[in-house]
């Protein structure tokens, strides 16, 4: 593709081996999620040029920034490459004007104007107010939408973000995640978002990169995720019920549990259970289902009229049933409740 | 906190510097009772000029009178006569003029001054002489370093007086703060010409050589006048009052006149 | 009503801090004290206005302001060096930077002779190529005093880029600056106070010396007698009134200079 990021990069760095391959046309979010030590800041750090690789390339819009083989490395300084770091690392002897013109300063933009494209790109960010303030005077979200002005307005042909939502707290996060959804829009070129949220990657990208121990162990859109997730992680990452077991004549037996499904399969399969699938009784119920078992409820979690219900007993599962239903069932702590789940809304694949 | 591999090589180092320190306290000073003829330790603060003659008399009371330890401090005059107003310390005193001696006499800290010795200026050259200095007006030439001592000191008042009573201004690159410095800077090359006694150049060694200027050779140049005294807060009077005895002497004066200096 | 106590103050010095405390504040304070109080006050003005003396202020101030911006200009890129590249011999270059600051000042003055000295290591040359002699001039005193006062600088500024906050510095270059770039435009404006302080300490250090530069540049007023060797001088010659009246202003001077530096140091409110 001629615009775009492709990135093959190998590095090594302390006992972390990071082999990943991606590419991403302009105009699209990506976002590379996984757990602490996965190698995420690794990948960002690579792509920014402020890592050394151990093998690969990186070419951003036709350009070669990295070429291991060919012995070639941009270095960070001369990548059309902007970041926006976790800690938004805002200069601190400077005023936030001035940090948002930093970029077009060193590459020689006389004062005058520097400053007033920074006041634009303010402006568009709904900061102009605070364009002669230092960065010890804003909130958590200001300087984060400050450190975003300052990344693009240079416009970059990538830009990075490192967890740009984790050091706000809850409600500065909401907010500044929708105002964030809408200002990556208009950026032209590629985004790269490193994030340990789901939320925050599924609201912010249209794709996502699972990162497990320096691998990538699945990619694609939330939905996908969900479908068929590939470890643990993504399964928890997407909030589904995630098992392995071994599969049989049109069973699955998960550590004694067995549970009957509707697809065909046999040897070690993955089983996961959507937790819309699981279904709550006061009663043991009757009907189709084939998978009924009785549990004790155990933490319950709000989120809006949805709940979600943890649900101990031979085979420990998650459900999530509206907020009437589960005033009508009044869950007690420890209390006995019957769980349902059918067989067609099971999901089998191979491990 | 750890010490670290540090600290037995730090805990060495501390008790080196305790064993010299203990060391430098040493026997204490004074005279030892028992036998006659002095004994003890003595102390002389001297003219750094007298340094060379002093050392052998030094050595010489020793082996004369056993049991008896001599120490010098050798100086400029200025910096001992300062030295001993303001703390004593010392059993004798030989300085290198009288106004010097004077300023301790009337001080009250020494008394009875005897002139033991005088001394003439020479100019100091390098060995072979290399810049051709032949007089005192040669060190007004442009171009040569010349190195006198500091008004402060009696060398170098000498040498204020020698170079008035010739009428000639020297171009001087520095002015010493005692008489053995400027032999050094001649000595190490550093400077081509010095002002100094005598007796320096018998001392200086090889690498100089003194050069007979008119004006400081003549009976009426200026002189450095050498009195030697005992202190008035001399903690062995008796070892003090002999090694004055010492340099008076038909021996101190030879020792004396064969370092340089003119013996009465 | 009886005064509260701050929290986390004692409220009672213990004698065993106080009594050593005291002392160690007295052994300050007396030598001090008594400089001020035996002040020649009624001649104060005329003691200091004395040509010799006013000489020597001026000759003083000059050389160590030449002695300060000399350890900035050389001993800021060797700090940078010191501290931010790794090379062999780094640590031997750190110690032997250090060897001004436990070296006896004279000693220092021989080796400055053994090195620039007509006959010296590199002195030869400039004399023999260039005809330059360092030794009994003022540039010779600037060396001196360039000499010891300069490991001050480095010490303070290698200590500051090391512990400059390499993230900024990493921010700056993702935004496209080049390398002096980013010295010039964030890691300098994030340790100019130490920088400062190490300049400022360095400048005293230069003020304050005697041996390396009698040793080395010698004595001549106007060119190099320093305050430091007109007041030793003073002193020689029984002069002590206009000996104090010259101390007393240095010392005016280095209490001045704590006082700037002392919050840097101690972090006292």
């Amino acid at each position: 593709m001629t615009g775009g990021l492709g990135a093959d990069v190998d590095v090594r760095r302390g006992g972390l081996h990071l082999e990943v391959a991606l590419s991403v046309p302009p105009g699209e979010t990506v976002a590379v999620v996984g757990p602490n030590g996965a190698g995420k800041t690794t990948l960002l750090r690579a792509l920014a040029g402020l890592q050394e690789l151990a093998g690969g390339r990186v070419i951003l819009d036709g350009e070669v920034l990295d070429d291991v083989a060919g012995g070639r490395h941009v270095p960070s300084e001369r990548r059309a490459v902007g970041v926006v770091f976790q800690e938004h690392l805002l200069f601190p002897h400077l005023r936030v004007v001035d940090n948002v013109a930093f970029g077009l300063r060193v590459r020689g933009v006389p004062r005058q104007e520097a400053r007033r494209r920074a006041e634009t790109w303010l402006d568009r960010l709904g900061l102009a107010a605070r364009a002669g303030d230092r960065p010890a005077a804003l909130s958590g979200g200001e300087a984060q939408r400050v450190a975003l002005a300052r990344a693009l307005v240079t416009e970059p042909g990538l830009l990075l973000l490192d967890e740009p939502l984790s050091a706000l707290d809850a409600p500065a996060r909401a907010a500044t995640r929708r105002s964030l959804r809408e200002h990556l829009r208009h950026h032209p070129g590629v985004r790269l978002l490193v994030t340990h949220d789901p939320i925050e990657a599924a609201a912010l990208a249209d794709h996502l990169v699972v990162l497990e121990g320096g691998r990538v162990v699945q990619r694609g859109t939330v939905a996908q995720l969900a479908a068929r997730p590939r470890s643990r992680y993504v399964a928890d990452l997407v909030g589904v019920n995630l098992f392995a077991g071994r599969a049989g004549a049109g069973t699955v037996t998960i550590g004694g549990f067995v549970l009957t499904v509707a697809e065909q399969a046999t040897g070690e399969v993955l089983v996961a259970v959507p937790p819309r699938a699981v279904a709550l009784h006061r009663h043991r119920p009757g009907g189709s289902p084939r998978n009924v078992w009785e549990g004790a409820a155990g933490a319950v979690d709000r989120d809006g009229d949805r709940v979600r219900v943890a649900v101990g007993g031979p085979l420990p599962i998650v459900s999530e049933v509206t907020a009437a239903a589960a005033a009508e069932l009044a869950l007690e702590a420890g209390g006995p409740v019957w769980v349902s789940v059918k067989a067609t809304e099971i999901a089998v694949f191979g491990s | 906190m750890r010490a670290g591999p540090q600290a037995p090589r730090r805990l060495a180092a501390l008790g080196v510097c305790g064993a010299l320190v203990a060391g430098a306290c040493g026997p204490g000073a004074g005279p030892v009772e028992g036998g006659g003829g002095p004994a003890g330790r003595l102390v002389v603060f001297a003219a750094s000029s007298l340094t060379e003659p002093f050392a052998r008399l030094g050595r010489e009371f020793e082996s004369a009178h056993p049991g008896t330890k001599v120490r010098f401090n050798f100086a400029g005059s200025s910096a001992l006569a300062r030295q001993i107003t303001e703390g004593g310390g010392a059993d004798v005193f030989a300085a290198a003029d009288e106004s010097t001696m004077a300023r301790v006499t009337g001080a009250g800290r020494a008394r009875h001054p005897v002139v033991m010795a005088r001394n003439r200026l020479t100019v100091l050259v390098e060995r072979g002489n290399p810049k051709g200095i032949r007089s005192l007006a040669d060190l007004a030439r442009p171009g040569l370093v010349v190195v006198v001592c500091a008004p402060e000191v009696p060398c170098g008042r000498l040498a204020v007086d020698a170079f008035a009573a010739a009428g000639v201004v020297p171009r001087v690159s520095s002015s010493e703060e005692n008489v053995k410095a400027v032999v050094a800077r001649v000595a190490l090359g550093e400077a081509d010409a010095g002002i100094v006694y005598r007796s320096d150049v018998t001392a200086a060694g090889a690498r100089v050589e003194a050069v007979d200027a008119a004006g400081l050779d003549a009976d009426d140049a200026p002189q450095a006048v050498y009195p030697i005294a005992v202190t008035t807060t001399s903690a062995n009077p008796v070892a003090a009052r002999a090694f004055v005895a010492l340099v008076v002497s038909a021996r101190g004066r030879a020792a004396l006149a064969a370092s340089g200096f003119m013996v009465p | 009503m009886r005064a509260r106590a701050r929290p986390g103050a004692p409220r009672r010095l213990p004698p065993l801090v106080a009594g050593p405390a005291a002392v160690a504040a007295a052994l300050f304070v007396l030598p001090l004290a008594a400089l001020a109080a035996r002040a020649p006050w009624a001649d104060l003005w005329s003691d200091l206005t004395h040509p010799a003396a006013r000489t020597a202020l001026r000759l003083s101030l000059v050389c160590s302001l030449w002695a300060t911006a000399l350890a900035v200009v050389f001993g800021l890129p060797l700090a940078w060096v010191l501290a931010r590249v790794p090379f062999p011999g780094r640590r031997a270059l750190r110690a032997v930077v250090l060897v001004p600051l436990v070296l006896p000042p004279v000693v220092g003055g021989v080796a400055l002779l053994l090195a620039f000295g007509r006959r010296g290591v590199l002195g030869r040359l400039l004399d023999e190529w260039f005809s330059v002699t360092l030794p009994f001039t003022t540039a010779g005193a600037v060396l001196a005093e360039t000499f010891v006062a300069m490991p001050f600088l480095v010490i303070t500024a290698e200590a500051a880029f090391r512990a400059a906050d390499r993230r900024y510095e990493e921010a700056a270059r993702t935004l496209g600056a080049r390398r002096w770039a980013v010295f010039r435009r964030v890691t300098l404006p994030l340790t100019w106070p130490a920088l400062a302080a190490g300049a400022l300490l360095a400048w005293a250090r230069a003020l304050g010396e005697f041996g390396a530069t009698i040793t080395f540049a010698g004595n001549t007023p106007g060119r190099t007698t320093t305050v430091p060797l007109e007041v030793y001088l003073l002193l020689e010659s029984g002069r002590l009134d206009s000996a104090v009246a010259l101390s007393l202003v240095l010392l005016v001077v280095s209490v001045t200079i704590l006082a700037v530096l002392r919050d840097r140091w101690v972090g006292a409110r």
